[in-house]
C-alpha cells in the first residue's frame, strides 16, 4: 500500500510550512505540540526544530494541593514559563499515606509509621514504597541523592534519637542506619529549619537562618562543615539550591517584618568560601512577594535547570519567576499568580511544590499511561 | 482611503530618499489591483522599505507584490495603519534626568500604556473575528513575504489558538495536510492518543 503524499497543495488551499510552521509553534503550549507531532512527520520535525531553535522547553513548577480533609485529594497545577500557561493535571488520586510533603524541588515523599512513599520523576508517574525507616520521624529532613534516600533528624525527643540518621538504598530496598547529624544541628534538625538540596553525590542541609550549611555523603556516610553560606551579615534567611548544577543560596534582606531586599548568590570553591553576587529581586516583586502577609520568615525556593521559583509560605499568591541567563550575567524576573491559591473559597489546602524538566517525552509517558489529563487554565490576570 | 481602487499608476512623484517630502507609495498586487499607501504605513513592510532604500531604485512605478493579493494587501494594510494609531497613543520615553514634573507624566505614560494595550487587545479580537481559516493563512503568508513582524507575531499566536486543544484532524483540515504516517504507524497513533482525536474543543 503506497504511502500518503506529503502536502498535496492545491491552488486553492494556502501551504504553511517551514519557517512560518515553527514561528506558529512557538506560541503553542507544550502539551499542545504532543498531537501536534502527530500531524504528520513533517509537522513532527517543524515542532523539534521549534523547540530546539526558536522557544525551548523550560522547566515547570508544579503545585500538589492537598486537601486536608478526608480524602485528601490532590490535585496538581503546573506552571509551564515557555507558553505562560497554567495546566491543571488531572490524575488519579494519590493513595493517601499521610501529609504530602516536598524536599530539594523534585522529591515528593509522604511518611507513616508504616511506610515510606516517595516519588522523584517529573510527573510523579511512579511512586515507590519503602517500609518505614526504624526511627520514627515527625518532621524530617529527607532528601533523594542517586540512588538513596537519606532521612536525618525531626525525630521526637522522648527516647528517640533526634540526631538520628538512616538511607534507603533503592536497589538493595533495605534501610541502613548511619552515625547521628553533627551535634550542632541539634536545635534545628527539623526540615521546618533546614533548607536541603542535592548534587549527584551530596545532600546539602542550610540552617535557614544561620546560613550555616553541612553536606552529607550517603555513601561514604560522611559529614562535612559547617560551612557559612551567608552572604554579609543582613540575611536574616537563606535557602539552598542548585541552578544549572550551580549552588546558589537566596537570601531575604532586612527583618521579618520588613523584607527590605531579596537577593541571590552562587556558591563555588570545594569549602564553599566563593559567594558571588548574582542578581537582587526587583523591588516591585518583593512587594507582590509579602503579598498580605505581616511577616516573611523563609523563602520558598524550587529549582531546576536556569529557572528559580520563589514564593512565600505566608502568602503565596504570587510566585517569583527567575530565568538566570548567560552563564548568571543577566536574570530576568517576573511572577506569576499561584493558580493553586483560590481566593474566593476558604478550603485551607496543604501546598507543595515541584519543579521538574517537563518535555515532549515525559509527557507522551504520562499520555501513554492513560491516567493523566492535561488541560490549560483560563488565562488569570 | 486607497483601497482597491483602480487608479492611474504614478499619481504623486516620490523621491528616493527616504524620510522625505514624499506622501504615498504605490503598490501592486498579484491580481493587478493598485494600492496607495501612506508612506508611514508602507514602511512598516520591511519588504517595501528595503526596497525603496535601494538609492537605485526609481520610485516612478508601482512596486510590484507578486505574492500578495488585492484583497489580503487590504487587510494588511488596515492592520498596520491601526496599530501605527495605537503606537502613537503612547508618548515617547521620558528623559534621564526626571524632574517632579516628569515623574507625574511618567504615571500618565504609564495609563497611556494600559490604554493603548487595552485597545491593541480589542482590535486584535475584532481584526479576526469574521476571518475564515483560509483568510488567515492568507495573511500570514502576505505578512511572512511582506516581513512585517509584528503582524506576523500577531497572526502566529492567534493561529497557535485556534489549534490549541483541538485535535489532530482538526490540525490537519486548517492547514489542509493528509497525515503522512504509515496506516500501521496511524493505528498506533489513534490508539494512544484517543483523546487526541476526539478533540477536547468542538471543532
Amino acid at each position: 500500500m503506497a504511502k500518503h503524499q506529503t502536502v498535496v497543495e492545491e491552488e486553492e488551499e494556502a501551504p504553511i510550512y517551514g519557517d512560518i510552521l515553527e514561528a506558529i509553534l512557538t506560541h503553542v503550549p507544550l502539551i499542545d505540540l504532543v498531537p501536534a507531532c502527530r500531524v504528520s512527520t513533517s509537522w513532527k520535525s517543524a515542532v523539534f526544530s521549534s523547540l530546539r531553535h526558536l522557544n525551548p522547553v523550560k522547566p515547570w513548577l508544579i503545585v500538589h494541593a492537598q486537601s486536608t480533609r478526608n480524602p485528601y485529594t490532590t490535585t496538581s497545577h503546573a506552571y509551564d514559563p515557555r507558553s505562560h500557561v497554567w495546566v491543571d493535571i488531572e490524575q488519579p488520586s494519590i493513595k493517601y499515606v499521610s501529609t504530602l510533603r516536598s524536599s530539594h524541588s523534585n522529591l515528593l515523599y509522604m511518611q507513616s509509621p508504616f511506610r515510606f512513599v516517595f516519588s522523584s520523576d517529573p510527573l510523579q508517574l511512579t511512586w515507590y514504597t519503602a517500609v518505614a525507616p526504624l526511627v520514627w520521624r515527625p518532621d524530617p529532613i529527607v532528601a533523594l541523592v542517586g540512588e538513596r534516600v537519606v532521612i536525618a533528624g525531626g525525630a521526637c525527643d522522648f527516647g528517640d534519637d533526634p540526631l538520628a540518621v538512616e538511607t534507603y538504598d533503592l536497589k538493595t530496598r533495605a534501610w541502613d542506619t548511619c552515625d547521628d547529624m553533627p551535634a550542632i544541628l541539634k536545635d534545628s534538625c527539623a526540615s521546618t529549619w533546614l533548607s536541603v538540596a542535592v548534587d549527584k553525590t551530596k545532600m546539602y542541609v542550610m540552617e535557614k537562618c544561620s546560613g550555616a550549611t553541612h553536606s552529607f555523603d550517603p555513601i561514604t556516610k560522611i559529614w562535612q562543615g559547617p560551612y557559612d553560606l551567608r552572604l554579609g551579615q543582613h540575611v536574616f534567611s537563606s535557602v539552598i539550591g542548585f541552578v544549572n548544577d550551580r549552588m546558589f543560596v537566596v537570601g531575604l534582606v532586612g527583618e521579618a517584618e520588613n523584607v527590605e531586599s531579596v537577593k541571590m548568590w552562587e556558591v563555588k570553591g570545594e569549602m564553599l568560601d566563593m559567594k558571588i553576587e548574582i542578581s537582587e529581586m526587583p523591588k516591585e516583586l518583593v512587594v507582590k512577594l509579602k503579598g498580605q502577609s505581616p511577616r516573611v520568615s523563609s523563602i520558598g525556593m524550587n529549582s531546576m535547570g536556569n529557572f528559580v521559583f520563589l514564593h512565600n509560605p505566608s502568602d503565596p499568591a504570587e510566585v517569583i519567576v527567575c530565568e538566570v541567563q548567560n552563564g548568571g550575567s543577566f536574570c530576568s524576573w517576573g511572577s506569576v499568580g499561584n493558580a493553586a491559591v483560590d481566593d474566593g473559597s476558604r478550603i485551607v489546602m496543604n501546598l507543595v511544590y515541584t519543579c521538574a524538566n517537563v518535555g515532549l517525552g515525559e509527557l507522551h509517558q504520562a499520555l501513554r499511561s492513560g491516567d493523566r489529563r492535561f488541560t490549560i487554565k483560563e488565562a488569570m490576570e | 482611503m486607497a483601497n482597491g481602487e483602480n487608479q492611474n499608476p504614478n499619481p504623486n512623484p516620490i523621491e528616493a530618499t527616504p524620510g522625505a517630502a514624499a506622501r504615498t507609495i504605490t503598490l501592486k498586487t498579484a491580481d493587478g489591483e493598485i494600492f496607495e499607501v501612506e508612506e508611514a504605513v508602507a514602511m512598516e513592510f520591511g519588504t517595501v522599505k528595503s526596497f525603496f532604500e535601494d538609492d537605485a531604485v526609481s520610485a516612478t512605478k508601482p512596486m510590484p507584490l507578486p505574492n500578495v493579493s488585492g484583497s489580503a494587501l487590504s487587510r494588511v494594510i488596515t492592520y498596520c495603519r491601526r496599530s501605527l494609531e495605537i503606537r502613537s497613543m503612547i508618548p515617547p520615553a521620558t528623559s534621564e534626568d526626571a524632574t517632579a514634573a516628569e515623574a507625574v507624566q511618567g504615571e500618565g505614560d504609564l495609563e497611556a500604556e494600559k490604554a493603548a494595550k487595552q485597545e491593541r487587545k480589542e482590535f486584535e479580537a475584532e481584526f479576526l473575528k469574521d476571518e475564515s481559516n483560509e483568510d488567515v493563512k492568507e495573511l500570514i503568508l502576505a505578512a511572512n513575504y511582506l516581513n512585517i513582524k509584528e503582524l506576523l507575531d500577531f497572526l502566529c499566536r492567534s493561529v497557535a489558538l485556534r489549534i490549541q486543544n483541538k485535535s489532530v484532524e482538526y490540525a490537519r483540515k486548517f492547514f489542509g495536510i493528509e497525515g503522512d504516517y504509515t496506516p500501521e504507524e496511524e493505528a498506533q497513533i489513534r490508539q494512544e492518543y484517543a483523546w487526541a482525536f476526539e478533540g477536547v474543543d468542538e471543532d
